[in-house]
């Protein structure tokens, strides 16, 4: 089976602060997973999430700060609509709308973060790669 | 900001203890412009006061969210923080405090460490129960390791040389032999000599012992001795300095000779030892036996010694040490022993058969023959008589009896000693003097009286019979063995230079003999003594000799005169089992009278690793010096730092610890400001306005110490457009990833188009490692750098995942050399690359992935924005509560131009009757322009540049002014909307309780006046207006959006959802709107960014394009 990608974009203060913990901690993340950091989720747009399946990942995660730590206000709203309004696209278009995901922490939830991820890989190895790959539609031309 | 430099910091507000108040007093203080000298007793700034207990409802993620306010307080420029130091006590002096601090010694550099922790991995106490070294801990950002120092263990301060025993029992325990071998040559250079016959005091001093028996020491030396013996030859360090054309002789080779000679020989002197014998040895070989003192390990330290450069000629008596100096010697140290046998002076002695200790002991073990008669006894209770006996027992004696005076427990023989000889036959007749010895021309029979030692308070013992009836014992030989003395009287070196008692060499303090360049030591100076004293001695005498030569300070450290570590000795755990001592196999008493070998056959591995790991490291840090050898090209760590102590003339203190401030003389209440520990009881905004109560009642006294403005950030050095790109790799001081991979991960970079340099540096947050980078930015042209290291970003603020080390790189490169953010691109490889956990092309795949997105932003480069806005110091107070009133008092004695408002209310609301009611205070000093009473249409405009318009006497009118104080309850609703209150959203403000989403605007809040006095409440306000008011500048926000008219369409939804009033709606000409961005408001989370349905705004460092490529290019497999 071929290998899948994972993208997650992460707001870069919880869930990052989680993330370095991680790594200072020795915690090991899926092989598969990359991730970006944004000022906030609310930088991000649905065209950037849709972007992110278009040149090739196969589970997309949003890590984000919860509702109410939001260093700014309205991230992690803007996230929760964002993710809304992708999945039900996604759906349409024939890529699932489980790929998509987004997840909350606190600062100190490093292990959580880890599971998270983990179980997330898990997901989407099951799910197989994402139907809509440049390549597979070249292949399905 | 050195904690380590010796002068006294300028005067400053003096911030004492530390906890969330401290840290927000420290912060307004030092926001306004006035410098602060925070002084705290713990090793971090958030360790709450004494006796204060976290909120229960404490969120677990607190403390991280404390981390941006605590970078941006412990590295402001204008804040001198001192970590370990006690404030002993506070004076007033022409006006203002004189406190005096006294700092604990700071082993490890707050400024330097790289938190990279390699000296944790080969401490060899790291994986115990108590670690010396620690990480300050996860949410405190400075990362900088503690060293837990303690006082020097008893062990070593037992030890006449002062050899670190704790230390090679660490090192021992770690299976680190040839190290602890070499931690025990630091100081003695007869580790074979002494770990098979030294007394070892350090095992009587063990604290062990308290608990079931002490640690076998000695037989551990010996252990690491032999140990080294079967790989090779026995080597002494590398003389310490080059050859100082100087020379010394030292007369005697025995324990103190031998000492002296290798010191100085370290010292680059050139010295010969003259030994009268036919072999070196002295005492060691003449009078010590073989079975304890193998004649193989005295020769190998022997022969170890001249290897290092240590002449020694044999067979030389020196009659004349001035003739030595008339031959060229630049000074002599006589070390000549004590080698006469004292003598009973009972009729009798000359009898055939009374034979004298050392005579018989040296005639045996130099080879020389000795024999005794079938009934052997043996005069006197010391090692020598032990030694005595039991050589008779060897050479064939039946019957051995020593006879002493003292009682078995009186012996100043070792019970070791005294034991062994009793199981190899010794008879004992204690408690007896001899008062005769009788025979026809040969002994035969020794007469005994039962008697005691008198030991009168004032005069040298004596000897008390208790009985007069005489016994007797047979004899065929007596050995007397009742100590030593010099055989100088009477001798041409004893007529040269002046003796004293006893036949003694006397000396002066400085060891110096009366014959100029002549030094004395070691028993011919203090009488018999031990091998372990008697090399002390000759290490002392060498220190001497050195300074008699150089003028300088004797280079070895003296323990007596050294005291180091902080507090107690590591507590005896109650989960310690007891646990005996390991025993030295011993060959069975039968065998092993029946010859010379050894009695003892050593430790084995499992038994000296068992030993070591009981001690219990009193001192915690054993100073086996291992971590300074990680940590060299660094410097960082350094043992032997001192405490200091530290004056500080501080116009006001604020106190936030338990219990009162240390007065001297008159106390001056006024002066201090405290932070009630109590106020913890209740939570965490009352700490805090705590906090900033105190600093804004510290800030009139200290208004004279006010700095105009925060230094600003330097503009960053023109950089060339030449598309070159650099690559650094921080190395993290060789804890990044092993050198072949760290290699590898720079031939990665290397031919990625554009890239014109590729370096690694040893540590990017030490200041050479960032003044390399500046180098190479200059030497080849730089137009855009990678930095990989721990740095996740160059920007100019803290997030809650910073650290000290991050933050460190940053002033250096950014602050410090100049270079420009925007050039920058950092990835954090430090923390994800595991290097421990993978292989080598594990590690280089990892780094790839990592680096991906570097490379891509390289090729979208995007500016940061770096302007800045001039604002005034106009404050204008609605509301003139109480809370008002004391804020508008307290920023005018500050200095500060104020406008307060007494009576004060929103358009198309009425006066609340409470504040119609409220009598006015007509005492306000001159700087504050009150206004009775005024209608209050809206606040507009920004930080710096408010425009409020208000109806006063029947006329509107615009007030103009750079900060708003909203201090009445009916005011709130101009600038704060529901839903922002509470702990969370908090946060969002920096713990600034009295900020509004509206930067510039304060408030007090109805909560918080529900719970304090408004007097305090005003304070504290007071002080969080300064902290803006006392700006010059307001710097852009580096990540603030850019409009893109063109493409605005005015549909404002960028407006609606900044909470931070950072874009308006500006109207057009033809009567659209487009959108415009305050960039000093912005916070920079690009909110609007996202949400503008046209993209007409976009932030240049992070554009959309980039976020795009990025997401492309993480998941592709190009570089």
């Amino acid at each position: 089976m071929a290998r899948v990608n994972i993208l997650g974009i992460a707001c870069n203060w919880s869930p990052w602060c989680c993330y370095n913990a991680a790594g200072q901690a020795g915690l090991e993340l899926p092989s598969n997973f990359k991730i970006m950091r944004v000022m906030c989720i609310g930088r991000i747009n649905q065209a950037l999430i849709l972007r992110a399946f278009e040149h090739g990942a196969d589970g997309v995660i949003l890590l984000e700060c919860e509702d109410s730590d939001c260093r700014y206000g309205p991230g992690p709203e803007l996230g929760h609509s964002n993710v809304a309004r992708v999945r039900r696209l996604l759906h349409y278009l024939g890529i699932g709308q489980k790929r998509l995901k987004e997840m909350t922490f606190q600062a100190d939830q490093k292990q959580e973060l880890v599971d998270a991820l983990w179980e997330f890989a898990g997901r989407i190895e099951k799910m197989g790669p994402n139907p809509g790959k440049p390549g597979r539609e070249r292949k399905a031309s | 900001m050195n904690q380590n430099g010796s002068k006294d910091p300028a005067p400053g507000v003096l911030v004492v203890g530390s906890g969330y108040g401290a840290l927000k007093a420290a912060e307004d203080l030092s926001h306004a412009g006035i410098p602060v000298i925070w002084a705290t007793r713990s090793s971090q700034f958030l360790d709450l006061p004494e006796g204060v207990e976290p909120f229960e409802d404490w969120p677990g993620d607190l403390n991280f969210q404390f981390r941006p306010l605590y970078l941006r307080v412990t590295r402001h420029p204008l804040v001198t923080p001192l970590t370990q130091t006690r404030l002993e006590s506070l004076s007033l002096e022409d006006g203002s405090c004189a406190a005096h601090l006294r700092q604990d010694p700071v082993y490890v550099d707050y400024d330097l460490c790289t938190g990279c922790s390699r000296c944790m991995e080969l401490c060899p106490l790291n994986h115990g129960e108590h670690p010396p070294l620690q990480r300050s801990p996860a949410f405190c950002p400075s990362r900088a390791l503690l060293l837990d120092k303690r006082p020097v263990s008893p062990c070593r301060q037992a030890c006449p040389l002062g050899v670190n025993a704790q230390a090679y029992l660490a090192l021992t325990a770690a299976g680190s032999y040839d190290k602890a071998l070499a931690v025990v040559r630091r100081d003695n250079p007869l580790p074979g000599v002494c770990g098979y016959i030294c007394s070892h005091p350090c095992e009587s001093a063990c604290r062990r012992g308290e608990l079931d028996e002490p640690l076998a020491i000695r037989d551990i030396k010996r252990f690491l001795f032999d140990h080294e013996a079967e790989l090779g030859p026995a080597a002494l360090p590398e003389p310490e300095m080059g050859p100082r054309g100087q020379k010394v002789a030292v007369v005697g080779s025995g324990p103190a000779g031998l000492s002296a000679a290798h010191f100085l020989n370290q010292q680059g002197f050139a010295v010969t030892i003259l030994e009268a014998a036919a072999q070196a040895g002295g005492m060691l070989r003449r009078g010590i036996n073989a079975f304890r003192l193998p004649r193989p390990v005295l020769e190998a330290e022997v022969e170890a010694l001249e290897q290092s450069g240590v002449e020694i000629i044999t067979g030389t008596k020196v009659e004349s040490a001035r003739h030595l100096l008339d031959q060229g010697f630049d000074a002599v140290l006589l070390t000549v022993g004590t080698q006469r046998d004292l003598r009973l002076n009972l009729p009798g002695e000359e009898l055939d058969g009374v034979l004298h200790c050392l005579d018989f002991l040296s005639a045996v073990n130099l080879g020389e023959g000795g024999s005794v008669g079938q009934r052997t006894v043996v005069i006197g209770g010391g090692n020598s008589a032990m030694d005595a006996a039991r050589t008779a027992v060897r050479l064939g004696a039946r019957q051995v009896t020593v006879v002493a005076i003292e009682t078995e427990y009186e012996l100043p023989a070792s019970p070791r000693e005294v034991a062994e000889a009793a199981e190899e036959g010794v008879a004992f007749q204690l408690g007896y003097a001899p008062v005769g010895l009788s025979g026809e021309g040969a002994i035969a029979e020794v007469s005994l009286r039962r008697a005691h030692w008198e030991r009168p308070e004032d005069g040298p013992p004596r000897i008390e019979f208790d009985s007069e009836d005489i016994e007797s014992i047979e004899a065929d030989t007596v050995i007397v063995a009742i100590s030593q003395s010099t055989d100088l009287p009477g001798s041409p070196l004893g007529d040269e230079v002046k003796l004293g008692g006893g036949g003694r060499l006397a000396v002066n303090e400085d060891l110096a003999t009366s014959l100029d360049g002549v030094f004395a030591a070691g028993d011919a100076v203090s009488g018999p003594s031990t091998v372990v004293q008697a090399m002390a001695a000759g290490r002392r005498a060498a220190a001497r000799v050195h300074g008699y030569l150089t003028g300088e300070a004797s280079p070895w450290r003296e323990l007596d005169q050294d005291p180091h570590g902080v507090g107690e000795h590591l507590p005896i755990s109650e989960d310690l089992l007891r646990e005996p001592r390991q025993r030295m196999a011993q060959r069975q008493p039968k065998v092993r009278r029946r010859d010379f070998e050894a009695v003892d056959l050593g430790l084995t591995v499992s038994q000296a690793q068992a030993e070591a790991e009981r001690c219990l490291q009193c001192a915690s840090c054993c100073e086996c010096l291992e971590c300074e050898a990680a940590c060299e090209q660094v410097g960082a760590i350094d043992h032997s730092r001192q405490g200091r102590a530290l004056q500080v003339r501080a116009p006001a203190v604020v106190w936030a610890e338990a219990g009162a401030p240390p007065w001297q003389g008159q106390a001056a209440p006024e002066r201090v400001f405290p932070i009630d520990p109590e106020s913890y009881s209740a939570d965490l905004m009352d700490v805090l306005m705590m906090g900033s109560a105190a600093a804004g009642l510290a800030m009139a006294p200290a208004a004279g110490l006010r700095v105009p403005a925060v230094p600003a950030e330097a503009p960053p050095r023109p950089r060339p457009a030449t598309g070159r790109i650099g690559f650094f790799l921080c190395a993290c001081n060789g804890s990044m990833a092993p050198a072949p991979a760290l290699e590898r991960i720079l031939d990665l970079a290397r031919p990625v188009p554009g890239v014109a340099h590729v370096d690694s540096v040893f540590s990017v947050c030490h200041p050479q490692g960032a003044d390399q980078i500046a180098e190479a930015v200059d030497r080849h042209q730089l137009s855009q750098i990678i930095l990989a290291s721990c740095v996740c970003c160059p920007l100019n603020f803290q997030c809650i995942s910073c650290n000290d080390q991050r933050t460190r790189a940053r002033m250096h490169l950014f602050e410090r050399l100049g270079l420009d953010r925007g050039m920058v691109e950092t990835v954090n490889l430090r923390d994800h690359l595991h290097a421990g956990q993978f292989s080598q092309e594990q590690i280089v795949q990892r780094a790839r992935a990592m680096l991906r997105p570097a490379f891509i932003r390289m090729r979208h480069p995007g500016a940061l924005r770096m302007g800045d806005t001039e604002i005034k110091k106009r404050v204008l107070v609605l509301g003139g509560s109480q809370v008002g009133i004391s804020a508008a008092r307290n920023l005018a004695l500050q200095g500060l131009s104020v406008r307060l408002v007494h009576r004060a209310w929103p358009s198309g609301q009425e006066l609340p009757d409470s504040i119609a009611a409220r009598p006015l205070d007509d005492s306000l000093e001159d700087n504050i322009t009150a206004v009775e009473a005024a209608e209050i249409e809206a606040i507009r405009g920004v930080l710096g540049d408010f425009k409020v318009k208000a109806k006063l006497d029947g006329r509107w009118r615009t007030w103009s002014a750079d900060v708003v104080c909203l201090t009445d309850e009916n005011l709130i609703g101009l600038s704060l909307y529901a839903g922002q209150t509470g702990l969370k959203k908090f946060y969002r403000y920096d713990f600034s309780f009295f900020n509004t989403p509206h930067s510039g605007v304060y408030r007090i809040m109805p909560v918080t006046l529900e719970r304090v006095d408004p007097w305090q409440a005003g304070a504290a306000l007071a002080g969080e207006v300064a902290t803006t008011a006392a700006k010059a500048y307001l710097l852009d926000h580096q990540l603030s959006p850019v409009v893109d008219p063109a493409r605005c369409r005015g549909c404002g939804r960028c407006a609606e959802i900044c909470p931070f009033e950072a874009i308006t709606l500006k109207q057009n000409p033809d009567g659209s709107f487009t959108s415009q961005v305050f960039r000093h408001n912005c916070v920079g989370c690009g909110g609007c960014v996202g949400r503008c349905p046209v993209s007409a705004l976009d932030i240049p460092y992070f554009s959309n394009q980039l976020l795009e490529q990025m997401v492309a290019g993480v998941m592709g497999s190009e570089v």
